[in-house]
């Protein structure tokens, strides 16, 4: 669980600066996080809040990318 | 304040420079400091050195022939302003290069730059990169204000100076800005009436929260749906 909370805590910009194949991720989750000047202020969390997506299946689609946590 | 070739280093252009190049240009440059409210050069001033920010911020703006004007950019420290007169001789500056705060840059001459770009394809490189990426984010600009209705125009504004200068200082702060209405009306070409009426309505929506020459940006989605005109 503790590893889960890290991982919300990342910035969009972070996760797809280390893993940019989730690129497809964000997109797929129908966010307009890709390309968007403010990726680097919101967290992952912020993009659960914001589209009100489920947090639990948010996390498992997005274990399938590896993310690096740098 | 004394400048180091490691520190001629972060400046975009001089990324691939040899120390011995650092050398030569600061060698061929002299430190300028101005004051808050005084000016690096005034638009139509013959280009006669490049400028790179030590410290402080300088904001570039252009003025019309009836005196109304325009905000192009704002130059943060080791960013390169005034860059023209390094490729075209006899070129004059298009714009102003005012302080905002008390600041000193690096002047470098044009024509030694000139000179050097000759035989150093890493410079052109350097200089060409800058150019085309102002050249982008002008294109982009041109398209908001012919295609893009003014609340969207404004949003955009506010987005593109807060990935460039943004501050997030807490978890829940939100990020700050340090830019008036003013400086937000002349950026987008619009009145500082049509701002304030944006910015009041964005702050009762709780997008924003307004305060003395600070925006502060509450739902940073918030804005991004007002400029792109999103569904959610």
């Amino acid at each position: 669980m503790n590893e889960h909370l890290e991982l919300l805590d990342l910035t969009v910009a972070d996760v797809l600066k280390s893993t940019p194949a989730t690129v497809k991720f964000f997109i797929g989750q129908h966010t307009a996080c890709v390309g968007c000047l403010l990726s680097h202020f919101c967290s992952l969390s912020d993009v659960v809040k914001t589209y009100e997506l489920d947090e639990k299946k948010f996390l498992e689609d997005l274990s399938k990318y590896n993310v690096q946590k740098t | 304040m004394k400048v180091s070739p490691a520190d001629l280093r972060k400046v975009v252009v001089f990324e691939k420079a040899t120390d011995d190049d650092l050398q030569l240009i600061l060698q061929n440059s002299i430190d300028r400091s101005i004051e808050e409210g005084g000016f690096f050069f005034f638009q139509g001033d013959v280009a006669e050195h490049l400028y790179v920010l030590t410290s402080g911020q300088v904001k570039l703006t252009q003025s019309n022939p009836t005196g109304q004007l325009v905000n192009l950019r704002t130059i943060y420290p080791w960013q390169m302003f005034g860059a023209l007169g390094a490729v075209r001789a006899e070129a004059v500056y298009p714009a102003n290069a005012e302080a905002l705060e008390d600041s000193s840059a690096l002047a470098i001459k044009s024509n030694f730059l000139r000179s050097m770009l000759e035989t150093r394809p890493y410079l052109s490189f350097g200089l060409m990169n800058l150019m085309t990426s102002y050249i982008q984010e002008m294109q982009e600009r041109y398209r908001e204000l012919a295609t893009e209705r003014v609340e969207q125009r404004v949003a955009n504004a506010l987005i593109r100076l807060a990935g460039q200068s943004g501050v997030r200082a807490e978890k829940e702060a939100g990020i700050e800005l340090s830019f008036s209405r003013q400086d937000v009306a002349e950026m987008t070409g619009t009145t500082l009436y049509t701002i304030s009426r944006l910015l009041s309505e964005w702050e009762r929506q709780g997008i924003i929260a307004t305060g003395r020459e600070k925006i502060r940006i509450l739902k940073p989605h918030g804005l991004v749906r007002i400029a792109e005109g999103l569904e959610k």
